[in-house]
């Protein structure tokens, strides 16, 4: 498992007020900055997987009216 | 009668025979509901009005010729499924008082089955987490020892069939939250293939993986359940127009020349002592049977946990971001810290985990030219306590995602059907279960392995003590 990121405060808080518009209480910066890192170390193997032109599978479906 | 509860075949069977009342079932369900509420908090909202009535009209039915194929079959649902003029809290503080206004497909077509409905059972708060903790509605401890959890997120439907309460109960699969506490409380948890049942009337966790599926003792009541659950749904535009195949049909029909895959690298890794052994002795098992077990290779392992946290916290965030934006602080502190992170993820890792689902399909695909199903551990470990954060593995410690979890998710990822079956006990006494995996929509296989499994075993017939 590569290591985890470490997302400073201030960047989450940024985030969350800028380009979410859900701004997030102080007290609960920290603990969302620790998540998100966990999170994007899991990540980091399909992050860094070679997928060439393949599609997204959606829920989209050509029925819907 | 013997102790051991009966099973939706017998019940129905009883019912059909005059041999007994719908009626006289539902008030046994409803007495042993009550009995084991404390200390198991299985039930959110019990129902006993309503399944009084229905259990009457179910009687009138068989009275009239009906041949009912669930008649007085008493069931629970995760209270995520809707019933119309009841409330669907999610398990969570922030949906308490809300009331649904229709009923789900799948309770539906189990009252229309005979069945009735007699509880809405207790779960892990909005289904984002595995352990049945609930701060709001009261932890659902294991029914083999209260002092460990029963698995998650479905708790409550697991704890019900477990105890005997009632012998099937629905429960929803976005991550293992069917087959988790089915294998940890030591009974059966079916996950069809995504499309196999319909979602309609069921809260989401994240649309694209959740799958709605039977909690009960036996394949053989999974099949029966599933072939009336299964179908398209008109309701529900991702339910497939695949037909449905009679699954109770051929449960017995023998298992030579069927060809078991064990994925040992990823699925077999750093597994609990008594839970390998278990294991490789069910395989063992199935191998005097007829079926021939050979090892294969399930490409993409590390890469499919990275797109199922990619999928789960983005979809689980865009469903109650406007719920967050007026009541965040009745979440409870661990649902909502994983809310708040899903809305900060970025749109590509979501996508990417959208692509990488089809690259996984097609790679799996393979493997499944070769093989009719795949047997492999449902966890790493027995259930362990409350409170703990990792798991002692001959790997080292392993957090509880990892240990628990990480054997199912690929399922949700690829939505392959898979049932949790009971194997074996751990010397603490603590149930072991194993996981079969079918190709897209041959749920009919794997229920047929799993019940000559059982006919062969009688793990599923213990019960857990006071249960």
């Amino acid at each position: 498992m590569p290591d985890t990121p470490r997302l400073s405060s201030e960047t989450v808080a940024r985030a969350a007020r800028e380009l979410v518009g859900t701004p997030l209480g102080e007290h609960r910066l920290a603990a969302v900055a620790a998540l998100l890192g966990a999170l994007i170390s899991e990540m980091a193997p399909m992050r860094a997987m070679e997928i060439a032109e393949v599609e997204p599978v959606t829920i989209y479906d050509a029925r819907e009216p | 009668m013997t102790a051991h509860p009966a099973s939706c075949l017998e019940i129905a069977a009883a019912v059909r025979s005059g041999t007994r009342t719908a009626r006289s079932f539902v008030e046994d369900a409803l007495q042993k509901a009550e009995r084991y509420q404390e200390p198991f908090h299985t039930f959110i909202t019990l129902t006993p009005e309503l399944a009084r009535e229905q259990a009457d009209r179910v009687d009138e039915r068989v009275r009239r010729g009906s041949q009912l194929p669930l008649a007085g079959v008493p069931f629970a649902v995760k209270d995520l499924i809707d019933v119309e003029g009841f409330r669907t809290t999610c398990g969570s503080r922030a949906f308490a008082d809300r009331v649904a206004g229709g009923t789900a497909t799948v309770v539906q077509r189990l009252l229309d089955a005979g069945a009735v409905l007699v509880g809405k059972t207790n779960m892990h708060e909005c289904a984002f987490g595995f352990t049945g903790e609930n701060p709001t509605f009261g932890d659902c401890p294991n029914p083999w020892d209260p002092e460990r959890f029963s698995g998650g997120s479905s708790s409550g439907s697991a704890v019900a069939v477990a105890l005997g309460i009632c012998p099937v109960a629905l429960g929803s699969d976005t991550g293992g939250s069917i087959r988790l506490p089915a294998a940890l409380s030591g009974i059966v948890g079916l996950k069809p293939t995504y499309g196999r049942v319909s979602r309609a009337g069921v809260a989401p966790l994240a649309w694209s993986m959740d799958h709605v599926g039977p909690l009960v003792r036996t394949a053989q009541d999974a099949a029966l359940v599933l072939e009336v659950l299964a179908g398209e749904d008109p309701r529900d535009e991702t339910s497939s127009r695949e037909p449905v195949p009679p699954y109770t049909r051929d449960l017995d029909e023998p298992l030579h020349g069927l060809r078991i895959g064990l994925p040992r690298a990823g699925f077999f890794d750093s597994l609990e002592p008594d839970v390998a052994r278990a294991v490789e002795a069910a395989s063992a098992e199935l191998a005097s049977l007829g079926a021939q077990c050979v090892d294969v290779t399930l490409p993409y392992w590390d890469e499919v946990l990275g797109a199922h946290r990619a999928i789960i916290f983005s979809e689980a965030a865009s469903y109650h971001q406007p719920f967050l934006v007026d009541r965040a602080d009745q979440y409870s502190e661990p649902v909502r810290l994983q809310l708040e992170a899903g809305l900060l993820l970025p749109a590509v890792d979501y996508l990417k985990g959208q692509r990488v689902r089809r690259v996984v399909r097609r790679a799996w695909a393979e493997t499944f030219a070769s093989v009719d199903l795949l047997l492999t551990p449902a966890s790493q470990a027995v259930a362990t306590r409350f409170g703990a954060q990792t798991v002692d593995l001959p790997g080292g410690p392993t957090l509880l995602l990892h240990a628990y979890l990480g054997l199912l998710l690929p399922l949700n990822v690829s939505g392959h059907p898979a049932i949790s079956v009971p194997c074996g006990f751990s010397e603490d006494g603590l149930p072991i279960g194993m996981q079969l995996v079918g190709r897209p929509f041959d749920e009919a296989t794997i229920l047929r392995v799993a019940h000559q499994y059982q006919q062969a075993t009688d793990w599923h017939r213990r019960m857990p003590p006071g249960g």
